[in-house]
């Protein structure tokens, strides 16, 4: 099973060096709404109650994104 | 709620470590972004209810290195399942300290409505860059509550790639929690004795240690388009049990709970479960984030893994309805379902499953229905309102549902009930 | 023939410009024109001043940091011939000049609103800075924008203004 997901993980990363935009054009992407998690407590929440009231949880993890400025 | 005091607030404290979502990216130097938020959350039939206020600080330090730190009070009252299911006679059942019990009537679910716990969790986290392309998070997070304390600690390496189009992060978590159950920790599959009698405990206190470990990519595909995916390998050791549940020892002959056989007088026909010590998860996140000509597209699915058996799908979407410049009205809708555990069982069968001296055939066994199979579907919608580009109000209500698989319950009437539960959230966030 | 070089001047460039290095070989400054808000700037008419040419846009927090610094920087040097171009990315006209409301400014600020001036520069970040010679050399250039960078920066310019 580790196998299956280790291979999908790198079959997602490939391809990905080429792609993107132009750093004077991540307007969009810097706007509150398209960040990875726009509303820090209904996602926390969330995760919480289903945690809580299923048998899987997490995944989410981390960040990137955004204005990419600095 | 009531399954974070069995594997809860070990997951809490990596759930939470492992989301580093910078927020406050808006903050001025030494300016602090407060967030306040508070939760409702109802389930029918006078099962769990929660009221979870929630209050989080983040610290401009300058030069895109912040601190931020998060209490959370989780106030927990109502009636939770024990296990045991419907059955057509009177059920008794004895509360963890011995001192008392409860009755079931028949046709109903028995539920523990002793239950009732305060939870505190507080969470700090330093976000620091490295160099220009790279930064670290490391986090600790500490819970308590009256019979679980979870410490937590956690660090995740960030790196940019093609002018920051690409970020590759990864990170580790480890959490270690103390267990040390309301009238000490029940002897797995062992009975439940009546009330009054000599309880037979087996400890005072449990441990479990908790490693995860995070990969996650970032892709910024044009102007308007990103996706992540994410791996996440977990794998846990110790103490899995929740102390509180369960298993219905049943009488072939009778189709009711065992009344005699190797029962002594002070038994009752209900054993405490045993899962493994041992758990390994594997979850595959996948995020798209799509900009429309006004409105955004939040879509993500879920694949989690486990060594226990379990496989579930998650497919969460949201659309962020721009109303104007600064309201927003977003629909949510999630789609879950999960299989059941190896060891999951409607009940165990006299005969069958235990032999004429008690012995149980079985390794481990739970009638926990959260490990059970199941789908579960919530919809919701929520509402923002920025102020200024410094605060904003949002609240949401949603309606989750979990319709159960009783396809495998052998006798009619014994059925596990759906559930429904309403959530409310409001919250409010400002620049000081 | 022209088509080519605009097409191989911005290749030549990004080799020769990389992160907050002073240039070894100095190359000419691509030109830049474009209208202010009070008429239009070309970078060839700048000859013989220091230039700071700043790319910056309204969702570009750093940037926010960055105009009180300009400010203080075109105050403090202007009379030794510093001139200050902050050329604005922003797809967006009103955010830029919602953004220019909140600043106090006393520089040149221009609109690059589809991006080909920065392109010619090729941008690695937002913001950016290149230091323009008298001779109309790009002489340093710099990404991103930090407390820690404000020092730097001004010793930068002081160099070129005082050679």
């Amino acid at each position: 099973m580790r196998g299956f997901f280790c291979l999908l993980f790198v079959l997602g990363l490939a391809g990905c060096s080429s792609m993107g935009v132009q750093p004077w054009e991540r307007d969009l992407l810097a706007k509150p709404e398209m960040q990875p998690v726009p509303n820090y407590f209904e996602n926390f929440y969330d995760e919480h109650i289903y945690f809580s009231k299923e048998a899987s949880r997490g995944g989410q993890g981390v960040g990137g994104g955004g204005c990419g400025c600095n | 709620m009531q399954l974070k005091k069995i594997s809860g607030s070990l997951g809490m404290a990596s759930c939470t470590l492992l989301q580093a979502g910078n927020v406050s990216a808006q903050a001025g130097e030494n300016e602090w972004f407060l967030d306040s938020s508070f939760l409702i959350y109802s389930e029918s039939d006078g099962r769990v209810s929660a009221f979870e206020p929630a209050v989080r600080g983040e610290i401009d330090l300058g030069d895109d290195e912040y601190v931020n730190f998060q209490v959370v009070v989780d106030a927990l009252t109502g009636a939770t399942p024990n296990g045991a299911h419907k059955s057509t006679v009177v059920q008794t059942f004895t509360n963890p300290s011995g001192n008392s019990g409860y009755t079931t009537q028949p046709g109903e679910l028995p539920v523990n409505s002793t239950f009732r716990d305060t939870r505190v969790a507080v969470t700090g986290e330093w976000d620091k860059p490295i160099n220009r392309l790279s930064s670290v998070l490391l986090g600790a997070a500490v819970s308590s509550e009256v019979d679980y304390t979870s410490l937590g600690l956690s660090a995740i390496y960030q790196r940019d790639f093609n002018n920051k189009n690409t970020t590759l992060a990864t990170g580790l978590a480890l959490t270690s929690d103390l267990i040390f159950p309301i009238g000490s920790v029940p002897r797995e599959l062992n009975p439940m004795r009546r009330v009054g009698s000599d309880q037979q405990r087996a400890s005072s206190d449990e441990t479990k240690n908790t490693i995860d470990f995070i990969l996650g990519v970032t892709q910024i595909v044009s102007r308007t388009t990103f996706f992540q995916l994410n791996y996440t390998y977990g794998a846990s050791s110790g103490y899995h049990n929740d102390y509180n549940k369960i298993v219905t020892v049943i009488d072939p002959l009778t189709n009711e709970p065992l009344v005699g056989g190797w029962l002594d007088a002070d038994d009752l026909p209900y054993l405490f479960e045993k899962r493994p010590d041992r758990r390994v998860r594997n979850t595959l996140f996948l995020r798209g984030v799509h900009h429309l000509k006004e409105d955004v597209i939040h879509l993500s699915y879920r694949l989690f893994s486990d060594d226990w058996g379990i496989t579930s799908h998650t497919l969460d979407f949201k659309y962020r309805y721009m109303l104007t410049e600064k309201q927003y009205l977003q629909p949510h809708l999630r789609f879950y379902t999960q299989s059941k555990a190896d060891f999951y069982r409607h009940d165990l069968v006299q005969g069958t499953d235990i032999d004429a001296s008690g012995n149980v055939n079985l390794a481990y066994v739970s009638s926990d229905y959260r490990l059970g199979a199941f789908d579960g579907l919530t919809y919701g919608l929520s509402y923002g309102y920025r102020f200024t580009r410094r605060s904003e109000f949002t609240m949401r209500g949603e309606l989750m549902q979990q319709k159960m698989d009783n396809s495998e319950v052998p006798r009619s009437g014994e059925e596990t009930p759906d559930l429904t539960a309403v959530i409310f959230q409001m919250g409010y966030s400002f620049y000081w | 023939m022209i088509s080519i070089m605009k097409k191989i001047l911005p290749l030549v460039f990004l080799t020769l410009v990389f992160g907050n290095n002073c240039l070894a070989a100095p190359v000419q400054a691509p030109d830049v024109h474009l209208p202010t808000t009070d008429g239009e700037v070309q970078l060839a008419s700048l000859r013989g001043k220091v230039v700071y040419l700043d790319f910056w846009a309204s969702w570009c927090l750093p940037c926010k940091k960055s105009f009180p610094w300009m400010h203080e920087m075109k105050q403090q040097y202007a009379d030794q011939g510093l001139e200050i171009v902050a050329v604005n990315l922003d797809k967006d006209r009103g955010e830029a000049d919602a953004f220019l409301r909140q600043m106090q400014v006393n520089f040149i600020v221009a609109f690059d609103e589809k991006g080909d001036t920065a392109s010619m520069y090729q941008l690695k970040g937002m913001p950016s800075s290149y230091l323009i010679g008298r001779d109309g050399k790009v002489r340093a250039s710099h990404v991103g924008f930090r407390e820690s960078d404000k020092l730097q920066l001004e010793q930068a310019v002081k160099r070129l203004l005082d050679q």
